[in-house]
């Protein structure tokens, strides 16, 4: 193994480490049972579709789901939410969202919206955060065809938590059902999809449930009624040329991520191990230390809420008069910490807080980190404060 | 030899879950291959002794698993 000696606090986008297990079971399952599941009735398929089928019931279990079959694998969180809008919307029908949404739902709705779906966007806060009651009055505002209400559970450029429970119950009093985009959210902080009764549950793999690339999906509740995207072989029903008419076979063409699915597993099963709230105590932890640092720099500029209580994992800085793009190069190349700047593929987001075009640098701990760490960060950004670059004889300005 | 009888389930993820309910009710049962007469589909069955067909289909409606035949 490589020992490349980085601090990595870029968990929003993807984890790392994994948990040991997620390694070793892509490894056996890559080695030993990676044949076609589910289409075959040889012991390497069948050993195969058995991986795929215990992920699902272990990712039932994390997330309180009691119909795991309505699970969709998806190569990652933007198909599931693809899945989600593209399947759902029709020319004609409504969607009420938010200005925080990144844009894997900003680009399928931009896409329905040229199509005939209208998109009512509902402002957030400079911090972020979104009034339920913002929602509930777009909701109320005298269109019948509003199909879904889409937002995400964290901001993925502050981190600000929505509070969706509020907003599910607000929604569903008007007959409207939510897609929650737990990007952000997934693994480090709790969700009872059961209690919350939420409709449609997009989530990573890759990030907070530690699987790995390639890996996500989408939790169908089974009042609603998704069309599918994707058409192909699903190894049921196979004398129809139309997809099968049950879950999960009608969304999961073509053959699965076997390896994937199962580091996913193994993921999933350490985070039932440890406990989500165990995950969340270490990662607010991680970012209130990380916060109180930075705040204490001169020229540093937080962003979102000040209380880690109200985040996810991750923490948004600009710097006076220095490019967040020259603090990213230089934290990665004299210090080794791996972090991401710009506008995170969420510019109405940063507009929302003011940080558009520039954007900011994101540092998001996750569960592997440690405190000694983050002592190292802040002090990397300290010296950088106190040194910025110099380019022909002058401080690089923003 | 014990005569066999093969439970069919509309998808791979009931044929999963129907194996492990037999197998918690002490059901012996394998996973196999759809017969060709019963199904065109690519996916699995599953194989029980024949004798234990009503218990096995006690299991199944307690847990609810729809089936989409015994053959």
């Amino acid at each position: 193994m490589i020992d490349l000696d980085v601090i990595y606090l870029d968990n929003a986008a993807t984890s790392h480490p994994k948990p040991v297990s997620v390694y070793q079971r892509v490894d056996t399952v890559l080695r030993n049972w990676s044949a076609n599941p589910g289409r075959s009735g040889h012991t390497m398929a069948v050993e195969a579709a058995r991986i795929i089928f215990q992920t699902r019931e272990t990712i039932a279990r994390l997330f309180n789901i009691a119909d795991p079959d309505r699970i969709i694998f998806t190569p990652n969180a933007t198909g599931a939410l693809n899945l989600a809008l593209l399947g759902t919307l029709k020319p004609g029908d409504r969607c009420v969202t938010t200005t925080m949404e990144h844009n894997s739902v900003v680009r399928p709705l931009h896409a329905l919206a040229e199509k005939g779906v209208t998109v009512a966007k509902v402002g957030a806060a400079r911090d972020g955060s979104i009034d339920p009651r913002a929602i509930a009055a777009a909701l109320d505002s005298a269109h019948s065809n509003t199909r879904l209400v889409a937002v995400t559970h964290a901001s993925n450029v502050v981190g600000t938590i929505t509070p969706i429970a509020e907003i599910i119950s607000l929604a569903h009093q008007r007959g409207v059902p939510v897609l929650v985009d737990a990007a952000q959210t997934a693994g480090s902080v709790p969700i009872d999809v059961g209690a919350l009764g939420v409709d449609l549950l997009a989530c990573p793999g890759h990030k907070g449930l530690f699987g790995p690339q390639g890996t996500g999906f989408l939790y169908i509740a089974p009042h609603m009624n998704v069309e599918p995207i994707l058409f192909g072989g699903t190894g049921s029903r196979s004398d129809l040329e139309s997809m099968p008419d049950f879950a999960p076979d009608r969304y999961e063409p073509g053959t699965q991520n076997t390896p994937g699915i199962a580091g996913l597993g193994a993921g999933v099963e350490f985070l039932l191990k440890r406990g989500v709230e165990q995950v969340r105590a270490h990662e607010i932890a991680l970012v209130r230390q990380l916060m109180e640092g930075l705040a204490a720099i001169d020229g540093v500029t937080l962003h979102g809420p000040r209380d880690p209580e109200r985040k996810s994992g991750v923490v948004l800085f600009t710097l006076d008069g220095v490019d967040p793009a020259e603090i990213g190069d230089r934290l990665d190349d004299e210090f080794g910490i791996a972090v991401r700047v710009g506008v995170h593929c969420a510019p109405q987001a940063h507009r929302t807080i003011g940080t558009f075009p520039i954007g900011g640098v994101r540092m998001s701990p996750g569960f592997f980190n440690t405190a000694e760490e983050i002592d190292r960060t802040v002090d990397a950004v300290s010296r950088i404060a106190k040194h910025p670059a110099v380019v022909d004889g002058s401080a690089v300005t923003a | 030899m014990t005569p066999n009888c093969i439970f069919v389930f509309k998808s791979t993820y009931l044929t999963f879950r129907a194996e492990r309910e037999f197998k918690s009710a002490g059901i012996a049962c394998s996973l196999v291959t759809k017969p060709r007469h019963i199904s065109s589909d690519c996916g699995l069955a599953v194989r029980i002794p024949t004798d234990k067909k009503g218990d096995a289909g006690s299991v199944l409606e307690k847990q609810a698993i729809p089936c989409l035949g015994v053959w």
